[in-house]
């Protein structure tokens, strides 16, 4: 062993501290301009672009309130979307999350699990949506079932790794008493996680509602399929007015949820 | 009945592949109401011994035998019921309550759906009341059990015990992370609920005199083998200044 001085190490230290970020910098760089040219990225269109937005924009006002009624439904038909589909979800994460804990569930169980929330996860709303459209019809159902199934394996997921949070020593506790594993689950990893379990969910549902508002474009029911009608027949002051629908929903819902999870917590 | 046998260890042999620490017991016998203290620098391997007991430690060689009413009881879920665990960290569900907690102390014996729904038969609820009572926390059973003291939160570790019926109460260094007023009064509760329930007792211990306090029967553990197995009374401070003299390594 060499015997260096600190002064030696130190900058030796920085040298390749140095280095290290050069290199980081470098590589970002290198991404970012890969991804202006995937994304055919062009400063030119935007400015050309800014009348027609603001085109746009003009005909949405005056907004047409007389559909007030219409949007109250399709709220209500939003959120209801977003509900069912969490609280589907909620269920069949449960046990999903518990077998996909590795503290609780045997790995050789676990791995495979957790793989198959991996696909469900993998696969986005919206396609899910068009797959139960082409299923079950069209409608606000269809935009349940993706909601759930999606939501199912987002989840499960989350929940095992609050199980898998969970004070290893609690659960030695428990199980030294000769509890077998519901005994362990049920008294000792769910009632630690409880809290936890609950904030998840909730944020599910404030994720729920922001994608049920986009499920009307694949015709899976919500506000977003209104939206999409009226943006076709060119009413864009109808659209104005349900896309303050939309906007005042999710905050009204992020309040609530926001309240909920931190008195949960 | 005083006398019978619950434990017999013959030839234990326990080692970690990673580690060059090995327990090493020829022949041990631990007899129904018995109260052991186990003494030992940390690694000697009182805990090694006390998970092996429990069955949470697999021997590499030899057998711990534990003797059931009707004879050796083989499955582990039974020998988990009928030998406590009491553990320097408590190891209670923190966001339950001190009755839950106890509850737990029931689960080997009730069917799933009991387990599953929360519905415990009342004589269990009420032996939870009662052991609650029994270590004086009747004012805070449905207090949180991460919100008590950490002398109360071993009482409820303690009154756990007492429900689960078990017939040896090992305690792992109990008091360790407790003030010496409350440690006394934990060893005090744990003696005392022992005696009542009928249970023998295996404490480990740092202190020599806790452990002639509180035990009938002192082992003296150094780098994993016995070195002396003698009845409280005739440990001398020699005996335990060569258990603690630091060349075991």
């Amino acid at each position: 062993m060499i015997h260096c001085p600190g002064s030696i190490v130190v900058s030796r230290w920085q040298q390749r501290r140095l280095a290290v970020r050069i290199l980081v910098m470098l590589l970002l760089g290198g991404l970012l301009a890969a991804a202006w040219r995937g994304a055919e990225a062009s400063v030119r269109d935007l400015v050309d672009g800014l009348p027609l937005g603001a085109e746009f924009i003009r005909r949405l006002f005056p907004m047409d309130t007389s559909i007030i009624e219409e949007m109250t439904r399709a709220c209500y038909e939003t959120v209801s979307i977003a509900f069912l589909g969490t609280a589907i979800s909620v269920v069949a994460a449960l046990p999903l999350g518990l077998l996909a804990a590795s503290n609780l569930t045997n790995p050789v169980v676990a791995a495979p699990v957790k793989a198959v929330l991996a696909f469900v996860r993998s696969i986005p709303v919206i396609l899910l949506a068009l797959l139960f459209v082409s299923a079950v019809g069209l409608g606000p159902f269809p935009g349940v079932l993706a909601v759930a199934f999606h939501g199912t394996g987002m989840l499960a997921k989350l929940y095992a790794d609050e199980f898998e949070a969970v004070d290893g020593r609690l659960l030695e506790g428990i199980r030294g008493t000769g509890a077998g594993w519901l005994g362990v689950v049920r008294m000792g990893a769910v009632p630690q996680a409880i809290p936890q379990l609950l904030s998840l969910s909730l944020f599910r549902f404030e994720m729920n509602v922001r994608e049920a508002t986009v499920l009307g474009l694949v015709g899976a029911g919500g506000i977003g399929y209104y939206i999409q009608l009226y943006a076709r027949s060119f009413q864009y002051q109808k659209v104005a007015t349900m896309v303050v629908a939309v906007v005042l929903m999710v905050l009204v819902v992020d309040a609530v949820t926001h309240w909920s999870r931190r008195r949960v917590l | 009945m005083r006398t019978e046998p619950l434990v017999q260890i013959r030839n234990l042999e326990v080692r970690f592949p990673q580690t060059e620490f090995s327990l090493e017991v020829e022949s041990l016998t631990i007899r129904r109401c018995e109260r052991i203290a186990l003494l030992g620098s940390s690694g000697s391997g009182k805990t090694t011994l006390l998970r092996a007991i429990k069955g949470l430690v697999m021997p590499t060689a030899g057998d711990v035998a534990f003797m059931g009413a009707t004879g050796p009881i083989s499955s582990t879920q039974a020998r988990m019921r009928s030998v406590a665990l009491i553990y320097q960290h408590f190891n209670l569900v923190g966001r339950s309550t001190v009755y839950e907690n106890i509850l737990a102390g029931c689960l080997g014996r009730q069917p799933g759906w009991r387990i599953l729904l929360g519905l415990f038969p009342k004589p269990e609820r009420e032996a939870a009341v009662r052991a609650a009572e029994e270590m004086g926390l009747e004012s805070q059973l449905l207090a949180r059990a991460d919100r008590i003291s950490g002398g109360q939160q071993q009482r409820v570790a303690i009154a756990r015990a007492i429900l689960q019926r078990a017939s040896l109460v090992l305690a792992d260094e109990p008091v360790a992370s407790l003030d010496p007023e409350t440690g006394a009064q934990v060893l005090s509760a744990l003696q005392g609920a022992a005696a009542y329930h009928g249970q023998a007792l295996i404490l480990s211990l740092h202190d020599p005199v806790a452990a002639r306090a509180y035990a009938d029967r002192i082992l003296g553990l150094r780098a994993g083998r016995i070195v002396f197995d003698l009845p409280a009374s005739d440990v001398d401070d020699s005996q335990l200044a060569a258990l603690y003299r630091g060349d075991a390594e």
